[in-house]
C-alpha cells in the first residue's frame, strides 16, 4: 500500500479551528474539562495543550513587529506519525506500530497507559488519559482512509490548509507551493517533515524556520530512548538471567554439602569452613 | 554468666525483622507486577493482578510500602541504623579478605574465614549494593509515576535507569536471598532474621570478632 501524508500549509490557514472540531466530531471525544489555570492568559488558542480527548489544537505563535503590531502565526498541531516513531519503540506492550500507509496506530486494548510514549515523543503529541488509563493520540482517521475518505480535518478545511494523499504527491505539492511563497517573498518557506525522524507521515508547509511554530529544528528520538531499548533492557535481561543461573548452579551444587559451622573453640582466629 | 555452647547472639531486633519482610514481600510484589507490565510476553501474568490496570495499582501500592517500610524502620531504630552506618564506613583488612573469598564460599569450596565485626564483608557490599539499587529504583520509579514535576530530560534518564536496575537489584536480591537462607553454610543466617539471634557456632564462625565483643558484653567468660 502506498505511504499516504496530510498536507498542513500553515501559509494557508486562518485559525477558524474547524479541523478541531471535525476531529472532535467524528471520533467523538468530549470536551476537557476546563483546567483552573483555563482563565484568559493573554492568547486566543483555545486550549492550552493536546489533551487526551483533543487530538489537534491549533497552536497560536503571537508576536510584534518592528511597528508594533500584532502578527500571529498559526499551527495545527498533532501526531506526525513518523517513520522512526520514539512512541513505537519504547511502547512495551507494542500497542503503537507503524502500518503499511505510514500510520502510526494505537491499539487501544494493547495500551496500559505508562506513558512512555507521551513521555519520549520528540513532539510531546500523545497524551494518557487517567479515567481510562490509556494514551491517546491523532489517528490520521484510519477509518475514514480505510473507507476511501479523506481525513475529518481535511474534509472540512475551507482554506485548503489541509490536505490528503500519497505522500509523493503531498510531497511535490509542498515543494511547488514553497517555491512560489519564496518567489513572492517568503524567503523563510520551508518544508518540515520530508526528511526528519525517516520522513513524517504529516507534511508541514512552513512560511518560517520550525522553532517559530515551536518545532525542533532537527527532532530525534531521545538518546536515553535507544540507550533504553537498544541496551538497558537485553543488558538487564541478561544480568537478571546469569544472576538466576549461578544461583541455581551454586543451589545444587551445594545443596548436600555438609558446610554448617562448626564449634572450634578458638579465640577469634582465622576460621576454616564456607 | 557462664559461657556455653548454645548460648545466642542477639542480632535483629523487632522492628527490623519486621521492615524486612515487609520490604522482602512488597520487592517480590514489585518484581512480579513489574516484569508483567514490563515484558509484553509476560502479559498474562496481569492476570494474577486482576488485570494491567489493577497490576499498575498493585505495583504503586506495593513501591510505597517497599519505600516508606525502611523508613519507618529508621524512625522506630535509629540506633540500630546508624549502627549499619558505622559499619559500612569502617572497612578493615579482614572484610577484604572476606570478599576475596566470595566465590569460594558461594561454591561450597572450603577457604579460610577471616574474624569479621557485626557485618562481615560481603554483608556490607550487600548492604552499599541493595541500599543504592533502593535509593536509584525508589527515586527512578516515583519519577515514572509523576514525570509531570520533574524536568523532562531527567525524566528520560529515569526509564532506561529504572529498567536497568531492577534486574540488578533482583540479582543482588537473588544472591543475597540465596545466601542467607538456603546455602548450606550460612543458611541458618536466617534465624537471625526471623527469630532475632544467631547460634553461637554460626556467630563465631562468620562474626567472630563480633562473637567476642557481645560474649564480653554479656560477661560471658570461657570455662
Amino acid at each position: 500500500m502506498a505511504q499516504v501524508a496530510k498536507l498542513i500549509d500553515v501559509t494557508k490557514c486562518t485559525a477558524c479551528r474547524g479541523c478541531q472540531v471535525a476531529c472532535k466530531q467524528w471520533n467523538e471525544l468530549p470536551v476537557e474539562a476546563p483546567p483552573k489555570e483555563m482563565a484568559f492568559t493573554g492568547t486566543l488558542q483555545s486550549h492550552p495543550d493536546l489533551a487526551p480527548n483533543t487530538f489537534t489544537i491549533i497552536q497560536f505563535f503571537e508576536e510584534k513587529d518592528d511597528t508594533n503590531t500584532v502578527k500571529y502565526r498559526f499551527r495545527k498541531t498533532g501526531c506526525m506519525h513518523c517513520t522512526d516513531a520514539a512512541c513505537i519503540l519504547v511502547c512495551e506492550k507494542k500497542a503503537l506500530t507503524k502500518l503499511e500507509n505510514g500510520i502510526v496506530y494505537r491499539d487501544k486494548d494493547k495500551c496500559i497507559g505508562c506513558g512512555y510514549c507521551a513521555q519520549n515523543c520528540p513532539f510531546q503529541v500523545p497524551k494518557v488519559n487517567p479515567k481510562t488509563e490509556k494514551a491517546t493520540k491523532c489517528t490520521l482517521c484510519g477509518d475514514r482512509i480505510a473507507n476511501k475518505m479523506k481525513p475529518a480535518c481535511v474534509t472540512t478545511c475551507i482554506t485548503g490548509a489541509l490536505d490528503f494523499g500519497p505522500r509523493d504527491e503531498m510531497l511535490k505539492k509542498a515543494k511547488k507551493r514553497v517555491e512560489t511563497l519564496q518567489k513572492q517573498g517568503v524567503a523563510n518557506a520551508n518544508i518540515y517533515g520530508e526528511k526528519e525522524l525517516g520522513g513524517t507521515n504529516v507534511i508541514y508547509v512552513l512560511a518560517d524556520k520550525p522553532e517559530a511554530y515551536g518545532l525542533p529544528a532537527d527532532p530525534q528520538i531521545p538518546l536515553t530512548a535507544t540507550l533504553w531499548q537498544q541496551y538497558g533492557k537485553p543488558i538487564g535481561a541478561a544480568v537478571f538471567c546469569a544472576s538466576f543461573a549461578t544461583t541455581l548452579f551454586a543451589f545444587f551444587l551445594n545443596r548436600k554439602k555438609d558446610l554448617a559451622p562448626k564449634l572450634h573453640h578458638h579465640e577469634g582466629g582465622k576460621s576454616h569452613g564456607v | 554468666m557462664a559461657y556455653s555452647d548454645n548460648d545466642r547472639f542477639p542480632r535483629f531486633g523487632k522492628a527490623a525483622r519486621v521492615v524486612h519482610f515487609t520490604h522482602l514481600i512488597s520487592f517480590f510484589v514489585l518484581f512480579f507486577t513489574g516484569m508483567s507490565l514490563y515484558f509484553n510476553f509476560l502479559s498474562p501474568l496481569n492476570l494474577l493482578f486482576g488485570g494491567a490496570s489493577s497490576a499498575k495499582l498493585i505495583h504503586r501500592i506495593a513501591a510505597c510500602i517497599f519505600f516508606f517500610g525502611p523508613i519507618l524502620g529508621i524512625c522506630l531504630n535509629p540506633k540500630g541504623f546508624f549502627l549499619v552506618i558505622r559499619e559500612i564506613t569502617h572497612w578493615r583488612k579482614e572484610d577484604f579478605q572476606f570478599i576475596v573469598t566470595f566465590l569460594h564460599k558461594f561454591f561450597g569450596q572450603p577457604h579460610e574465614v577471616a574474624p569479621q565485626g557485626y557485618l562481615n564483608g560481603g554483608q556490607k557490599l550487600n548492604v552499599y549494593l541493595l541500599g543504592f539499587g533502593f535509593l536509584g529504583l525508589s527515586i527512578t520509579g516515583f519519577v515514572l509515576w509523576f514525570p509531570q514535576y520533574v524536568p523532562i530530560s531527567f525524566a528520560l534518564w529515569c526509564y532506561p535507569l529504572h529498567s536497568l536496575l531492577a534486574p540488578c537489584l533482583t540479582a543482588a536480591v537473588l544472591g543475597h536471598g540465596y545466601l542467607g537462607s538456603f546455602h548450606p553454610g550460612s543458611g541458618a543466617s536466617w534465624e537471625a532474621i526471623w527469630g532475632g539471634t544467631l547460634s553461637r557456632a554460626f556467630a563465631e564462625h562468620h562474626h567472630a570478632r563480633w562473637a567476642q565483643e557481645v560474649d564480653s558484653q554479656l560477661g560471658r567468660t570461657r570455662r
